[in-house]
């Protein structure tokens, strides 16, 4: 556990040295660029889970009937033949002559080859059981398939291509996958900051606005929903809002320093945390600083505590003082070998208090360590940024760091040219001149 | 001068009245003239131009105009692009310099500016003049240049974002 502690401490302070030499003088694009919250997190941008423990939400699947979930006809691995569809192959099937019908391959052959022209998304909406008794999890893909043309015909042509083992269901989507990449396409090219991505789980384009000034962003989202959406509903607009309550290491503008906040859980107490709701109720969760040590012992490896040590609470005798006494003044063996025992626990509890002591102290030292570095790189970044020097026309300009966007909007703004004063004369002239015209 | 403060002075200015016809002037002939200037590059053509806008303005104030201010702009930016492609040619920083700063004692920061604005290219810096010395909205900006909200506003950051490494 020392160990571990020491080579917390050194991380620690290895971390702080690396924060004090310029990582985090890197300062962020924009001080209102990013984005700080969105009305919901983004989604659809991560790969096709191979599992999941619970069927995802998907607004769309509630309207499918369930005469839609089937069984695809069978499909023959060896010859390569497709079985007979309702309709005629179209052409980019034709060559689709490997693999063993398998809608993960065929999905993969879209990939590579180009989608039918009426499918707009695919992807597995499965389940997953698992068997207590038999320890066992058991994976169902369901794949859900978007298609802009829902006819029967279209749903033939890509039931005809998969195995029987496959099960399938159609969502009726109102855009194919092609026009999606093109709305997002152009609105990427008109809003060349905001962040469009199609969902893998719905016909849904999602576009992140953000570093946009706030009284902006009404009306780019009506500009994007009027130019691309419309009514159909498929193009949700996020807009990002300036951060509340989430301080960074600098000065604020009332020239006081923000905290380095982390917020980040200490790992063993989540592991602590994740084997109680894993395990339920029935779990233990011991004394804090008991329970931190053991927990790092089992991550870490105990050089020093027997396996077999009981648990410290199993050992602890619940009696108050004056009975305790009796017992000492007592000559039965039986009672003097209580007391043996009761002596035996207390050292333990002496060695574990410290042990305790010492973990305590090299915490402390990690924790003064990292809080020592982080103010001086406060107060080295609140030097940087906040030095100015003064203009002769009572202006500033930071003496060293970037400019900041509002020095420059300031400069811009004073740099206004005005006209000499004869103008306005020369306007009235010229106006007077062409009346009498 | 809020727009609609302004457009009651216009209907006044189509009556003949000269006193809202320099109100007008006085409030708008400094961005005005930033505008023609950052474009033109050069004082003497830009109160030329500023002149041919405030009497046009007075022979012809724009009726049921909802933003007059960016309809003053507008027509502000066109004669002066008109001007600079009839001259067909780009005037350098520094054949204009001494005649912005003549009357500031120590003009270094200006200078420095306007230095960097013209590393800027002209939409970029029509737009920055637009937004932060004539106080229009990026959506009146992109009315104005017949370009989408999302460009100028890019083209806005963009240009903010060089400017900053320009002066850093």
């Amino acid at each position: 556990m020392i160990k571990f502690n020491k080579i917390f401490c050194a991380l620690a302070l290895l971390s702080s040295f690396a924060l004090l030499s310029g990582t985090v003088f890197a300062e962020p694009e924009g001080e209102s660029d990013g984005v700080y919250a969105c009305e919901t997190a983004q989604e659809g941008n991560d790969d096709f889970p191979s599992t999941y423990i619970e069927m995802p939400g998907n607004p769309d699947s509630d309207t499918v009937s369930p005469d839609e979930i089937m069984i695809s006809p069978p499909y023959d691995p060896d010859s390569g033949e497709l079985p007979p569809a309702s309709g005629e192959p179209r052409e980019m099937f034709a060559d689709y002559d490997k693999g063993d019908g398998d809608i993960e391959d065929i999905r993969e052959y879209w990939e590579t080859n180009g989608y039918p022209e009426y499918v707009s998304f695919i992807c597995d909406q499965g389940v997953a059981t698992y068997d207590v008794a038999t320890q066992t999890e058991t994976v169902y893909h369901l794949w859900e398939i978007g298609i802009a043309d829902i006819s029967e015909e279209k749903k033939e042509e890509i039931k005809a291509l998969v195995s029987s083992e496959q099960h399938l269901f159609f969502t009726p989507c109102t855009y194919n996958l092609e026009e999606r990449r093109g709305v997002k396409a152009k609105i990427e090219r008109e809003y060349p900051i905001a962040e469009v991505s199609l969902s893998k789980y719905g016909e849904e384009i999602e576009v992140i606005i953000s570093g946009y000034p706030e009284d902006e962003l009404e009306g780019i989202e009506a500009d994007i929903l009027s130019a691309f959406d419309g009514e159909s509903g498929i193009i949700r607009v996020l807009k990002s809002v300036p951060t509340i309550g989430i301080p960074e290491i600098g000065v604020n503008p009332a020239d006081t320093e923000a905290p380095a906040v982390d917020s980040s859980p200490d790992p063993i107490v989540t592991e602590i945390v994740t084997e109680e709701e894993n395990f339920g109720s029935g779990s233990e969760i011991l004394p804090e600083q008991t329970a931190i040590s053991s927990a790092a012992d089992n991550i870490y490896g105990a050089e020093d505590a027997p396996l077999d040590t009981p648990p410290i609470n199993d050992n602890l005798p619940d009696m108050d003082a004056d009975k305790k006494a009796d017992i000492e003044k007592s000559n039965n063996p039986e009672v003097s070998g209580a007391i043996s025992e009761i002596g035996a626990v207390a050292a333990m509890i002496n060695n574990e208090s410290q042990r305790s002591g010492e973990e305590s102290l090299w915490i402390w030292i990690c924790a003064v360590a990292a809080a020592a570095a982080a103010i001086t790189a406060a107060v080295i970044l609140g030097r940087k940024r906040i030095r100015t020097v003064s203009l002769a026309d009572g202006g500033e300009v930071s003496e060293g760091g970037k400019t900041t966007k509002a020095e420059v909007v300031k400069a811009v703004a004073e740099s206004e040219a005005e006209p000499s004063e004869k103008v306005f004369g020369d306007i009235i002239e010229r106006i007077n001149r062409e009346d009498n015209l | 001068m809020t727009d609609s403060e302004l457009s009651l002075k216009l209907k006044n200015v189509s009556e003949g009245d000269i006193k809202a016809f320099e109100d007008i002037y006085n409030d708008m002939k400094k961005p005005v003239m930033t505008v023609i200037m950052r474009v033109v590059g050069n004082r003497e053509t830009a109160e030329d131009l500023l002149q041919e806008v405030f009497v046009k303005l007075y022979r012809s104030p724009p009726k049921d105009v909802s933003k007059p201010r960016a309809y003053i702009f507008k027509t502000a930016g066109n004669l002066a692009i008109d001007s600079l492609r009839a001259e067909n040619r780009t005037v350098s920083l520094d054949e204009c310099e001494g005649y912005i700063y003549a009357d500031v004692p120590d003009s270094g920061e200006k200078l420095d500016i306007e230095r960097a604005l013209d590393q800027l290219d002209e939409p970029k810096r029509r737009i920055v003049t637009l937004h932060i010395n004539a106080g229009l909205k990026f959506r009146e900006i992109a009315e104005i240049m017949d370009i989408p909200l999302g460009t100028a506003i890019w083209r806005y950051n963009d240009a903010i974002k060089r400017l900053r490494e320009l002066l850093s």
